[in-house]
């Protein structure tokens, strides 16, 4: 015997036969079938556990029927510290799980308390001895019925056995256990090629949950640097000038302005007026510019083309922007409606710190009248979209995560018999 | 800490990072393309049919 001097029940590992040894002799009480089920590993190997050292000292398979009189069986082995504590490691449809005894002493409800976790009922039902080979320090026997009843809070899971099936009456016997990834359970005992399971376990715990506190602190990092770079960063006027559009009256000045440019309707005539501001833009290095341009004066029906090019001297590096500014108003069917977009605004990224020249080509329809153009050029303005396309990116996996875990819960509580659908 | 919550840290922390430094910098995620001009159109003040760039301007050509 691995236990001496604590076992009530002992099995002969040759016939299977039970005995009796609670008296200190061995009295025969029964025989058993073939082996329905091998143990993993065999009786009296040492698992190597964080709690210690546990040597495996019994094994025995039980089974509950549900109610559609299908018959699921799952196996216990009982391991002994040594020192008259017992663990009992449970294999349920390929999954592990370390149970330690507990107080408890709850009925059977919808949620247990203990030890400060709220743990769910999942399931309920008569779980009856189907084999046992090994010692054990209870009169246990084939055939032998107790009402249990297990309670989840991945991954942990309450276990009870209630000796009458209500839950009101009788004695309670309490087990709390931790989930065990199937290789934790190869490392401890050092075994190899356990089956995986392919299951969600009742206290299966949900590995990528992790993910959510990760994008919190990731996303309250970037909240807090937008709010920081919108309230702290100044921004600066580096260019501010008004410009003049008319048409001349002399048909061939007239005639020079007029350019063909691909638009997106196609070829089209336009009216080109263009102008270098002799004052070269200074720009410095790593501020993003923002470029406006307002129409001061704009007649109705009318659009301009703002298309601008910052060029650098030196390099003869060349960054354009473009802004169409129209403004449209009408009566349709007695309403009045009408189509303001007489300011606009756009962003560059930064560019070498440095002066550069302006060239302005100001595009409009032939013939418009008298038109007047605000350009204003900043530098320094941080943009709240960019935080916001931070926040968008940071959520895609943990938003699919979420998705997935949906899932895993339902295939959890699809094994329940208390809530079956998963709902 | 899992696999996937290591992968995902990184991924974060380079969003959160790229966020920093570009902002910091100044970067614009979409903007017009930079152009090349030449010494020929500088010469010539950047005026007219000689404002020539060796890719095409932001409208398809000029």
């Amino acid at each position: 015997m691995r236990n001496p001097g604590r076992p009530e029940r002992v099995t002969c590992l040759q016939c299977r036969a039970l005995f009796d040894v609670s008296s200190g002799r061995a009295a025969f009480i029964g025989t058993q079938d073939e082996a329905p089920v091998q143990p993993f590993t065999p009786l009296g190997s040492v698992g190597h556990f964080a709690a210690g050292d546990l040597t495996l000292i019994g094994f025995l398979q039980r089974k509950t029927i549900d109610e559609e009189g299908t018959a699921w069986f799952w196996e216990e082995y009982l391991l002994s510290d040594g020192e008259g504590g017992y663990r009992w490691l449970v294999c349920s449809d390929r999954h592990w799980t370390l149970f330690e005894p507990t107080t408890c002493g709850s009925d059977i409800k919808p949620v247990v308390y203990h030890r400060g976790r709220a743990y769910k009922l999942f399931q309920h039902g008569q779980a009856q001895v189907t084999y046992l080979e090994g010692e054990f320090y209870w009169n246990v026997a084939v055939g032998q019925g107790t009402y249990t009843a297990d309670f989840v809070h991945p991954p942990y899971m309450l276990s009870g056995e209630y000796s009458e099936s209500s839950s009101t009456k009788g004695e309670s016997i309490w087990t709390h256990g931790v989930y065990l990834p199937v290789a934790e359970v190869e490392k401890a005992f050092g075994v190899s090629g356990l089956p995986r399971p392919r299951t969600v376990a009742p206290n299966q715990p949900f590995n990528a949950s992790q993910i959510y506190q990760i994008w919190f602190l990731a996303s309250m990092a970037v909240i807090l640097l937008a709010g920081l770079f919108l309230t702290l960063t100044p921004s600066e006027k580096v260019f501010d000038e008004t410009f003049t559009l008319s048409t001349p009256q002399d048909p061939e000045a007239r005639k020079k302005l007029e350019e063909r440019v691909q638009t997106d309707k196609g070829m089209q005539t336009v009216e080109r007026h263009t102008f270098r501001p002799a004052k070269k833009v200074s720009l410095k290095g790593l501020k993003n510019i923002r470029v406006t341009a307002r129409a001061r004066t704009m007649p109705d029906n009318s659009w301009v083309e703002v298309v601008g090019y910052l060029i650098d001297d030196d390099t003869l590096d060349v960054q354009p922007f473009d802004l169409t500014l129209e403004y449209y108003k009408g009566i349709e069917d007695g309403e009045a409606w009408s189509d303001d977009d007489r300011e606009k605004n756009t962003y560059v990224s930064s560019l070498p710190g440095g002066e550069y020249v302006l060239r302005l080509d100001l595009d409009r329809q032939p013939g418009s009248g008298p038109m007047s153009v605000q350009v204003l050029i900043e530098q320094g303005h941080p943009r709240w979209w960019h935080a916001l396309v931070a926040l968008v990116l940071l959520a895609i996996i943990p938003l699919i995560t979420w998705l997935v875990q949906k899932s895993f819960e339902t295939r959890r509580w699809r094994n329940s018999n208390v809530n079956p659908t998963g709902a | 800490m899992s696999r996937f919550a290591i992968f995902y840290t990184i991924v974060a922390a380079f969003i959160v990072i790229f966020y920093t430094v570009s902002t910091a910098a100044g970067w614009e995620y979409f903007q017009p393309e930079k152009e090349k001009t030449t010494q020929e159109a500088k010469r010539g003040g950047y005026r007219g049919g000689a404002f020539i760039f060796i890719h095409g301007g932001p409208r398809g050509g000029k």
